[in-house]
């Protein structure tokens, strides 16, 4: 670089500007702190390259990435594959997907099989860039490639990922959850995106706060929970969707993992979203008029302001289901492949009780699932809750109570709650989409 | 995932036992050097950034074991190296001799795409030894090495801190020419056929 200060960059050009700082970024990978967080998530190449780290710069772990390839090169040689470590508190889980392995590092409670979930849907979130054609070629042309080079800007929304897979049942379940929202308003809102149905469109959707209001789709393609979580961590891992009417491809794994399909995003309100989603790259304009019709037609019955109004409500608390001693609860329907569940109140309003509680309901969930010997019914007394576990072939239950409960108080409790919940059924879930 | 200029080099180093593999990448990234041989097991990974040509290029550097029980570590151990470094040393006759071999393991475990013009480097270590202990003749290793496709060849000392920069540097030099930029980013996918696609799967009920 030359000493003529004039001519400095503003940013160096060693330190080129990305426009995202990320919160751990600057750890150091031998640092104690590194060390001490409880999930890591590595992606590396099948040569051994940092891809991604959730903490840190990748670029600094490429002796652990260096490690995990000798490791799995060992097994290979043996015409095997490993799946797991466990070392004391920690586990070690690999996913290995042809030319990407990923990494699991934790401590947390969660279970091979979950962490493995978690891999897969981070998997998922590098082909919703790539797709599997392109990964594919890119690392048969060139084994050694380093695909940070393609991959570069999107490491906001894998770490968007990485904490939401933390925070919200979605993952863990397999299933997404819809705004509660009165069924006539639903309905209506979904015969306004009818309107606009035409070839150009595959989707149509209205989604708030990581849940889904609407859905309009074609009879023959219904749309994946693990496509839904792509989107909306897309939508909800970049801020840039607020500012301006965005047009972006997007590939939709579980729809067709070998190409990319093109989403025009754009807010309608403070927290609607709304998405259209056509299989052409040239129809920006056309989706641009759609979204217009759609907000003229909302707006003159007046559903916009309904929707924005139900938008920013924070659901449903424990206290309007009425069961005596619940505390709170997961329902998913497995039909719907939705769930349902309150808002966190006192004491889960805080995030240290909240994490204790997700910790208990992860692990009743892994009993529940377990290859093994599958359970039905799951009942755990721990010195703060008692988690019941219930499946059977149209739902998934996980309710807290306390601790002291009796089991006959439990069942009554229980029952009342599903009671409630086929009350509001068709409030709480999208019982029939919208097709065309 | 920050800076697009930004690029990461897997370099091998490969040779016999006590040639001085771990001595070189130690003096090389650490600046530090110890008489006390230790046997590498299965290997060592160290990184080091280095600018070459103005760029800022992460070289990954993988130390290998030289004895043959610690070399269990599988044939995809070798796979998207972007340069392989040999290493011998000048007072000993047999560590030379081997490279033949040690090449040769490398272009069938690492199966390049372009064997013949895969970068490699050969490094004469422990020339700071006094003259009479000498083995291997300059001469001799520069026609092995001319005979190879021209390899580069340095003559250096890791404990006397001699060439082992400049080796490192042609190095990363040579291994950056693997990295040229083939442009994927017009390989777009084709687009989807909506009408052909028929999949069927577990989706959601919505």
């Amino acid at each position: 670089m030359s000493n003529d200060h004039s001519n400095v960059p503003v940013i160096s050009v060693d330190e080129e500007y990305s426009g995202y700082r990320r919160k751990y970024g600057h750890e150091d990978p031998q640092s104690v702190n590194w060390c001490r967080h409880r999930k890591h998530f590595f992606i590396l190449s099948s040569a051994g390259k940092p891809i991604y780290t959730r903490y840190g710069d990748e670029s600094r772990i490429s002796g652990y990435t260096g490690v995990i390839q000798a490791i799995v090169s060992f097994f290979v040689d043996a015409e095997d594959s490993i799946r797991c470590i466990n070392a004391g508190n920690h586990k070690f889980v690999f996913l290995l997907k042809g030319p990407l392995y990923l990494v699991a590092v934790s401590r947390t409670n969660e279970s091979e099989t979950q962490l493995r979930d978690q891999l897969n849907y981070l998997y998922n979130q590098i082909l919703s860039v790539l797709t599997s054609t392109q990964l594919t070629r890119i690392f048969e042309q060139r084994i050694n490639y380093d695909l940070r080079l393609l991959l570069g800007g999107t490491e906001p929304f894998l770490d968007n990922l990485a904490t939401s897979m933390s925070d919200e049942p979605g993952f863990m379940l397999g299933s997404i959850q819809c705004v509660r929202m009165n069924k006539e308003l639903r309905d209506k809102i979904g015969s306004i995106l009818q309107i606009v149905k035409s070839k150009d469109l595959l989707y149509a959707m209205l989604i708030a706060n990581n849940k889904l209001i609407t859905l309009l789709r074609p009879k023959r393609h219904s749309l994946h929970s693990a496509d839904l979580h792509l989107i909306f961590n897309m939508v909800n891992g970049s801020s840039t969707f607020r500012s301006a009417e965005s047009w972006t491809p997007i590939c939709l794994p579980k729809f067709n993992n070998k190409g990319f399909l093109h989403a025009y995003v754009c807010y309608i309100t403070g927290n609607v979203c709304l998405l259209l989603i056509s299989p052409d790259k040239d129809k920006f304009f056309e989706l641009s008029d759609a979204k217009s019709i759609i907000v003229e037609e909302l707006t003159s019955c007046n559903a916009l302001q309904a929707i924005e109004e139900v938008s920013q409500s924070e659901g449903y608390s424990i206290a309007d289901v009425g069961a005596a001693g619940l505390r709170h609860f997961i329902y998913k329907s497995r039909k719907h492949v939705q769930y349902t569940s309150p808002t966190f109140m006192a004491p889960y309003n805080d995030p240290h009780e909240k994490q204790k509680l997700f910790k208990l309901y992860r692990y009743t969930h892994d009993r529940m699932h377990s290859r093994i010997r599958p359970l039905k019914v799951h009942y755990y007394v721990s010195p703060t809750e008692t988690i019941l576990g219930w499946i059977t072939s149209t739902f998934e239950l996980y309710a807290a109570f306390g601790p002291l409960i009796s089991k006959s108080a439990l069942t009554n409790s229980s029952h009342t709650l599903l009671k409630w919940i086929k009350k509001e059924e068709e409030n709480l879930f999208i019982l029939n989409s919208q097709v065309f | 995932m920050a800076s697009r200029k930004k690029v990461l080099l897997k370099v091998i180093i490969l040779g016999d036992s006590g040639v001085g593999k771990t001595s070189l990448m130690n003096q090389y990234v650490n600046k530090k050097f110890s008489t006390q041989y230790k046997a590498t097991i299965g290997a060592d990974f160290l990184t080091k950034e280095v600018m070459v040509d103005d760029r800022l290029v992460t070289m990954q550097i993988w130390d290998t074991a030289g004895q043959e029980r610690f070399q269990s570590l599988g044939v995809a151990f070798y796979r998207g190296a972007d340069c392989c470094v040999l290493v011998y040393d000048v007072n000993n006759n047999k560590s030379f001799e081997t490279l033949d071999s040690w090449r040769d393991e490398f272009l069938i475990q690492a199966s390049p795409r372009d064997p013949e013009n895969f970068p490699f480097v050969v490094l004469g270590n422990k020339i700071d030894m006094e003259e009479s202990k000498r083995a291997v003749s300059q001469k001799r290793a520069m026609t092995w090495c001319q005979s190879k496709g021209n390899i580069p060849y340095f003559e250096t000392s890791a404990k006397e801190a001699i060439n082992v920069e400049n080796a490192f540097q042609t190095i990363a030099k040579n291994a950056l020419q693997q990295e040229t930029d083939a442009d994927f980013y017009n390989d777009f996918p084709d687009p989807i056929k909506i009408d052909n696609d028929t999949s069927k799967y577990d989706s959601c009920g919505c």
